[in-house]
């Protein structure tokens, strides 16, 4: 019987990754403009909904975790925590004295009790804040998330 | 005699480009997956001089006690009846439908805040689930509103 033998060029077996770089870059790209820088750090349980409406970028933020500790920013530094309530009126007072239309964004743990979450959305109405959003997770149609 | 001098090659090594930009896609697309920027919006109503008097017998009145539980207009009622009851309250002869009366959200002092959001986020799903025209029109009083505004108008008892 007769064997060919293969006498012609064998190819190398190499997989060209010159244009890796580039949809890496694009990749990038896409999550520098689409990302937003969080403020607030703080891990909290948030309370389910099904209607979620998107916050605006460089809301203010007033957090409270379930030790009850509030923390604020007005958007662009990181949170910081502060002694009380009192604390949150002034603050708000500032940045809506700066902007008026400035959006707040109330971040609590879904086991507070509402009298804190109360007083609050108190003080931000006081401070004249006109747009208070109460961030939440996700609720899936099963309602377990 | 001169001897040749070896020329460095003139090339930008990019062979670690990759690694690095995967390294900052890993980094991105893990902080993005952790952080929420979506709930529900919240439009602080604005103090209108000229409307002094409230009917308490026109709004619907939802309150959220402290074991978690709903009262609508102080009937027990579980959350997905809610958008049944109030279709009892559309105003007559609306096209398409309407509820004008106002929808007074009171949760208890102690109640937990996710059922509070619970009973907002059912409220604000009302308009479609009943094809309203427009959107509920929902207050949140506060405490402090309650006992100084509220209370003196003889709407709700703090």
């Amino acid at each position: 019987m007769l064997k060919f033998r293969h006498v012609g060029h064998r190819p190398d077996p190499y997989i060209p990754t010159a244009s890796m770089a580039d949809i890496v870059f694009l990749l990038i790209i896409f999550f520098v403009i689409t990302y937003n820088i969080e403020v607030d750090k703080v891990q909290v349980q948030l309370p389910r909904t099904l209607i979620r409406e998107d916050v605006p970028r460089e809301s203010a933020y007033v957090s409270v975790d379930l030790q009850g500790v509030i923390r604020v920013s007005a958007g662009k530094e990181t949170a910081v925590p502060v002694p009380s309530v009192e604390e949150v009126q002034s603050f708000a007072a500032d940045v809506v004295a700066r902007d008026p239309k400035h959006a707040f964004v109330v971040k609590a743990d879904r086991g507070t009790r509402y009298q804190v979450v109360d007083r609050i959305i108190d003080a931000l109405k006081q401070a004249k804040v006109q747009t208070i959003y109460l961030l939440s997770e996700q609720k899936t149609v099963e309602g377990e998330g | 005699m001169k001897l040749a001098k070896k020329k460095p090659s003139a090339e930008i090594f990019t062979g670690s480009m990759a690694d690095v930009t995967f390294l900052l896609i890993i980094y991105f697309m893990l902080t993005m997956a952790f952080s929420s920027t979506k709930g529900l919006d919240f439009q602080v109503p604005k103090e209108d001089p000229t409307r002094s008097e409230v009917q308490a017998e026109e709004a619907v009145f939802f309150q959220v006690r402290a074991d978690g539980s709903f009262v609508v207009d102080n009937k027990p009622m579980p959350l997905e009846q809610v958008a049944n009851y109030l279709r009892t309250k559309i105003d007559p002869g609306s096209n398409p439908p309407v509820i004008s009366k106002p929808i007074i959200l009171r949760p208890a002092p102690q109640a937990p805040y996710g059922a509070m959001m619970e009973a907002f986020d059912e409220l604000r799903q009302v308009k479609t689930k009943l094809n309203l025209a427009k959107d509920l029109n929902i207050t949140l009083p506060t405490q402090r509103e309650v006992e100084n505004v509220w209370g003196a108008l003889g709407v709700l008892t703090p």
